[in-house]
């Protein structure tokens, strides 16, 4: 199975399996895609960084491993544009922050998750596959 | 191990703006992720050595120093571009102000400096204002003291003159007064009184008088009279009006006055008359010119029309011929009928005095367009005589001509002299001047001599000889302007010149 990184800096999908980097897409409708799984991620229920790269990964069947440190960064970012929010709790004597999505983040996620439902119709009609537009 | 505390260690030093819980919530998220990552790789069932453990985490989670610093970064940008905003503005102000002064600096330097300059020539002109000022105010005082010294003196002169004004216009009312008291009358009586060469002198008979009304168609003739042994000549009835009167004197020199009558005002006049009789003698008129003068060249055009005579301050006058004048108007002695009083010309050479005629040398002189020395310094007229006119008359009958003259002849002056030259030969060799058959030669005017300028001297017959002479003694000024003249007449005559034929040379 082909397994890809996620590379959240770059806004793009590389494939790990290639023996080198492969820039596979990097188009604007791409961009913000690890935004959008991050938040779908949260919106479940409140989750920490290191859960979320675990949920991500194997809400994908395992396809999308993300790159763990650039996890921080995206989730760092998301709360500045409050799109999420973070409190902090005590687990085994250390800290631990989690996050969850605002209202805000809910209402973008909502709309973000639409339109990728359109554009991933589409492109499934223009592939012949299944799940097409009828 | 979760390597906290080494790769803590390569975050930036702590800034001043920086939130306090800020690098504890960064270290604590990525701490407590490396641990759960540590967890989950030592539960994998590999190498379970903690370098081995570290290493795994490492690779799938990347630098933790790097991620750190990027959150940092991330979480300090907005701040640290607004504090090198703000730093870069304050800057850009600093500068923008020290521009600013450093400009106002300057401006203010150079307006200053005009102000300066603007100053020093206001005060240079103020201080030349003064001076102007000054000056004029002393011109002024001066003037002003001439103004007032003027003004008095015109008002003395105003208030004098007033004064004498009062004194006419008082005489004048009472004359007037007088005059209306007495019957005015157009018509009253004219007396004239005449005497002897001086007012003191003797009754004179023999005074012929003609009063002559000037208006024209007044129907009133002339009023004729003669002195009697009183001296008086009485009109009773003269009516008033602008009269000419016309005295001869026994001796039959004469003079015409006018007066004026006013109505109801007589008149009573006293005439100074001469008595000494005029000689009856032939006279040779000749001109005493100096030696150094071409005197053959020269000769005198002279009025001898009459001769005056002046007596207590009057002018009388003489025909030559001895006739009355105004009975005659005409020359009356010549055959040509010229409506003009003959002239005489005299020259060195005596045998060439004759008469002429005024007229003919008048018309001449106005025909510029044959006269090549006209409109020159010295006027040079022409003097044609035409002899086919005149009935010339040889030098015996001149002399006869000239025997009337006052004698001894004290105050005597003919009317006019003009000195006159012989055309230049040059000239007079072109057809266009040359005389017509039977003619004299052309003659040019070159001086004229007034009263003042010449001295009458007459020179009683002597011994056997029954002819007087009249000397015309020129006077230097009069000679001199001859001399002058005579030489500007040559020198024009040289330039007028034709220029000499050449002649063919001969074989």
């Amino acid at each position: 199975m082909r397994r890809y990184v996620l590379c959240i800096e770059a806004q793009s999908i590389v494939s790990s399996v290639e023996p080198f980097r492969l820039v596979l897409m990097q188009s604007s409708f791409l961009n913000g895609t690890v935004e959008l799984l991050l938040m779908a991620v949260i919106a479940d229920g409140p989750n920490y960084g290191y859960e979320i790269t675990q949920a991500v990964l194997a809400r994908s069947g395992g396809r999308f491993d993300l790159k763990e440190g650039s996890l921080y960064p995206a989730l760092h970012r998301l709360e500045r544009e409050k799109l999420l929010e973070s409190y902090w709790t005590e687990h085994d004597g250390r800290r631990r922050k989690y996050y969850k999505v605002t209202a805000v983040g809910r209402k973008t996620l909502a709309a973000r998750r639409s339109e990728w439902q359109t554009f991933a119709e589409g492109v499934k009609g223009v592939l012949g596959l299944e799940g097409g537009p009828a | 191990m979760t390597g906290d505390h080494e790769w803590a260690a390569r975050l930036p030093a702590p800034r001043g703006d920086e939130p306090a819980s800020l690098r504890e919530d960064i270290l604590d998220e990525l701490a407590d992720h490396l641990e759960c990552a540590q967890k989950r790789e030592r539960l994998s069932g590999g190498d379970c050595s903690e370098s081995a453990v570290w290493k795994r985490v490492r690779e799938r989670f990347g630098d933790p120093a790097a991620v750190a610093l990027t959150l940092w970064r991330d979480a300090l940008w907005r701040r640290i571009i607004m504090q090198r905003f703000l730093i870069g503005m304050c800057l850009f102000l600093a500068l923008a102000c020290v521009g600013a002064m450093t400009l106002s600096w300057v401006i203010m330097n150079r307006q200053h400096l005009l102000l300066l300059e603007l100053q020093a020539k206001n005060q240079q002109d103020l201080e030349s204002q003064r001076k102007m000022i000054a000056d004029l105010e002393s011109r002024g005082q001066f003037r002003e003291q001439q103004w007032k010294e003027e003004l008095a003196e015109s008002r003395r002169i105003e208030a004098d003159a007033r004064a004498q004004a009062d004194r006419a216009r008082e005489a004048e009312q009472r004359a007037r007064q007088q005059a209306e008291q007495q019957p005015v009358s157009d018509w009253n009586p004219v007396e004239f009184l005449f005497v002897a060469d001086t007012k003191e002198g003797p009754p004179l008979a023999g005074v012929k008088v003609r009063f002559t009304i000037k208006a024209q168609e007044t129907g009133i003739p002339s009023l004729r009279g003669e002195s009697g042994p009183d001296g008086i000549v009485h009109f009773p009835r003269v009516r008033y009006g602008i009269y000419n009167l016309t005295v001869t004197a026994p001796n039959l020199e004469s003079r015409v006055d006018s007066i004026s009558l006013q109505p109801g005002e007589g008149l009573k006049r006293t005439v100074v008359c001469p008595t000494t009789p005029l000689g009856n003698t032939a006279v040779k008129i000749r001109v005493a010119w100096p030696e150094d003068l071409p005197v053959n060249r020269l000769a005198c055009l002279i009025d001898a029309s009459e001769c005056r005579h002046i007596v207590d301050t009057q002018i009388w006058s003489a025909r030559l011929n001895g006739r009355d004048p105004g009975m005659d108007s005409r020359g009356g002695n010549f055959s040509g009928g010229f409506g003009r009083t003959p002239e005489l010309l005299v020259s060195s050479n005596e045998s060439e005095n004759v008469w002429m005629t005024p007229s003919i040398a008048g018309s001449m002189t106005g025909n510029s367009s044959r006269n090549p020395l006209a409109d020159t310094t010295v006027r040079a007229n022409f003097h044609r005589t035409f002899p086919t006119r005149l009935m010339m008359r040889a030098q015996q009958e001149l002399q006869e001509r000239l025997g009337t003259f006052v004698w001894p002849g004290t105050g005597f002056e003919f009317a006019s002299i003009v000195v006159i030259a012989p055309f230049p030969e040059e000239l007079a060799a072109d057809p266009r001047y040359q005389a017509r058959p039977g003619q004299p030669e052309l003659r040019s005017v070159i001086a004229r001599w007034n009263g003042d300028q010449v001295l009458y001297r007459l020179q009683p017959a002597e011994g056997d000889s029954k002819t007087a002479s009249l000397w015309i003694e020129p006077q230097p000024e009069a000679i001199e302007a001859v001399r002058t003249a005579l030489a500007k007449y040559d020198e024009m005559a040289a330039e007028l010149a034709p220029a000499p034929a050449v002649q063919p040379e001969q074989n």
